[in-house]
Formats: structure tokens, C-alpha cells, sequence
């Protein structure tokens, strides 16, 4: 049976979520927009990331929010605020996921490396020439990266987003997610092999 | 032949896809040199493919030592397993540095959130705000 991920952080809370947490209980209009604005955007990214797709991350950002708005009386400050709204964009969008239901996935098996009889490696892998460095630098070459993980199947696409980009523990999300610890780490393992055989055509390539 | 030579061809020697005259000649330079035999048991012991399942725990430092130690042995041999590893690692490090910055949000989705928020606390005073669409 899946949950959800408990709304709480590691870190402290800051001095500027404290003074901010202040104003939103006491209804500044002006406050909700400010916090909107800080963290929406990232929030949006990840929903989307989850959901594969705009309109659904649009209203799993906005039940989030709202939830987050009702909640506010409640937050005491032992989470940082970005954490704490992370946390219920991911609740949200998962519990979109399931609601929706699964959707018919590509196997990953084309993805994965593929091996001889004596268990050597079919394709003798290439080094890669491209320079992270470089690839960070414009938005076109992040593209291709964010792309390639969108192409990942939701399954995996999930578990990659929620312990590589999202660095949540296992633990957790393998009870977000209804399932035990070993079968996300295999899954993880899986997502990043495939997310690997993607990306590998660009960084053979040298970013000139 | 010397260990140098040997450890470049050690990968298609594993294989049997040396010529002949090559393959006996790495055979007797197993046979003859003990570190290059041993490092040719553990690559028998751990092919490519067991690599490949191990890579998740060797790049989050959580295999236990003995294994640890078989699979650099075999990244010892096999500059082919060095790369994939490489680009394992890279793969999730871009991953994570690509998908960090975010574009900021669209006022109109801010407007609706805020729209949304009134309705709720009042919703006789606004309707139903929570249409993203509109």
C-alpha cells in the first residue's frame, strides 16, 4: 500500500521562512504571492517531471499550494518552507499518478546494456568526450539532458526523480510508492543504465 | 610479452578473440606471471555483465570490501567496464545539475493559484477560481 512522504525536513528553519511564515498566518495577501513566486517554479519542475506532462503539473501545483495554505496554522518551523511545500508537490503529484492509473510503459529492456553468452558486453561502450561543465552552461544542452529524462518510462522516471534529483532517502520512497526498498534501488539502477544508453549518442559528441 | 602488452589485449584474450599464435602466447604469460593470473581469476569470476549489477552499490560506496576489491581487480583489466563506470557516475551527476534550475513561474499561474486561494476562502465572493484553463 503506498502513503505519502511525511511533511518535515532536515534542516533548520531559516530567519527569512520564519519572518515569511509569520505573514501567512497572519493573511498577507501580499506573502502568498511572494512564496508562490520563490518556490512555484521548482516545484512546477518536479510535478512535471512526475506527471510527464503541463496540465496535470499545473494542478498538482495548485492542490498543492492550497493544501499547503491549509496547513500553514500547523507548520511550526521545524522544516525549512522550500522542503516543506517540496514535499506536498510530490505527495500531489503522486497521488495524481495513481489516481490516473498506470500507464501502458515502454519496457526499458531496449535500454539496458545487452551482453554475450560469455558476459561480455555486446557493444563495447565508448568513453564519453563531452564535458559536464560545458553541458551546464547553456540552456539548449540542459535541454537534452531534461529531455532524455522525460523519455525515461514514468516508473522509472519516478524513482529517478524522487532519490537522484530529489536526493530522498530509500526508505521513503520506496513507502511513497507502495514498494520495498530493494525493488527501488533495482528500479533506480535500471532508470540510470537506460537514462545512460540516451544520453550516450550526445556525449560521445564533444560540446564544441 | 610483457604484463603491459598482456593488460592491453587482456579483454579479447577473456573473449578467445586474439588470433591463435596471440592467444597461446597470453596463456603462457597467465600461466607464468602470478599478478597478471590473478587478475585474470577475477575477471573470470566477475565478467561484465556481474559488474553491471554491482555498479549501483560501487558508485554509492556501499559494497562490502571483498567484493569492492574483485571489482576494481576487474576495472584493473578492462578499460571498456572503466568508461561505462565513468559514464554511470556522470550520468547521475548531470541528471541532478540539469534539472536544479528552473524557470521562474508564468504570472498568469500565480494569478490562478492566488484565485484559487480566495475562492477557497470565500468561495460565495469569487465562484470557482480553480480552472487552470481559464
Amino acid at each position: 500500500m503506498s502513503g505519502n512522504l511525511p511533511e518535515r525536513a532536515a534542516a533548520p528553519t531559516s530567519a527569512d521562512d520564519d519572518q515569511l511564515v509569520k505573514r501567512l498566518q497572519s493573511g498577507d495577501e501580499a506573502a502568498f504571492a511572494e512564496l508562490i513566486e520563490a518556490h512555484g517554479g521548482r516545484m512546477l519542475a518536479t510535478a512535471k517531471r512526475l506527471l510527464g506532462n503541463d496540465a496535470d503539473a499545473q494542478d498538482a501545483l495548485q492542490e498543492a499550494f492550497l493544501s499547503a495554505f491549509r496547513s500553514l496554522d500547523g507548520f511550526r518551523g521545524g522544516a525549512r518552507l522550500g522542503t516543506w511545500l517540496h514535499r506536498i508537490v510530490i505527495n500531489s503529484a503522486l497521488m495524481r499518478q495513481r489516481a490516473r492509473g498506470r500507464l501502458a510503459e515502454q519496457p526499458i529492456d531496449p535500454l539496458l546494456p545487452k551482453y554475450r553468452a560469455g558476459g561480455h558486453m555486446e557493444r563495447v561502450p565508448e568513453r564519453w568526450t563531452a564535458v559536464v561543465d560545458d553541458i551546464l552552461e547553456t540552456r539548449e544542452r540542459r535541454d537534452v539532458v531534461r529531455a532524455a529524462i522525460d523519455r525515461l518510462p514514468e516508473s522509472y522516471r519516478t524513482v529517478l526523480t524522487l532519490r537522484d534529483l530529489e536526493e530522498l532517502p530509500a526508505k521513503e520512497v520506496a513507502q511513497a510508492l507502495g514498494d520495498t526498498e530493494g525493488a527501488v534501488k533495482v528500479r533506480l539502477h535500471r532508470a540510470r543504465l537506460a537514462l545512460r544508453t540516451l544520453l550516450d549518442p550526445y556525449m560521445r559528441e564533444a560540446v564544441a | 610479452m610483457n604484463c603491459t602488452d598482456f593488460r592491453r589485449v587482456a579483454r579479447e584474450y577473456l573473449e578467445g578473440q586474439l588470433p591463435h599464435t596471440q592467444q597461446r602466447v597470453c596463456e603462457a604469460h597467465e600461466r607464468d606471471c602470478a599478478a597478471c593470473g590473478a587478475l585474470m581469476a577475477t575477471a573470470r569470476e566477475l565478467p561484465c555483465r556481474a559488474l553491471c549489477e554491482f555498479l549501483c552499490d560501487y558508485v554509492e560506496d556501499s559494497l562490502p570490501a571483498r567484493q569492492r576489491e574483485v571489482f576494481e581487480r576487474h576495472l584493473g583489466i578492462c578499460g571498456e567496464c572503466v568508461d561505462y563506470v565513468d559514464s554511470y557516475r556522470t550520468t547521475v551527476d548531470l541528471a541532478k545539475r540539469c534539472c536544479e534550475p528552473s524557470e521562474p513561474l508564468p504570472q498568469a499561474l500565480i494569478d490562478a493559484i492566488l484565485a484559487a486561494k480566495r475562492s477557497e476562502d470565500d468561495p460565495a465572493a469569487n465562484g470557482d477560481a480553480r480552472n487552470l484553463d481559464n
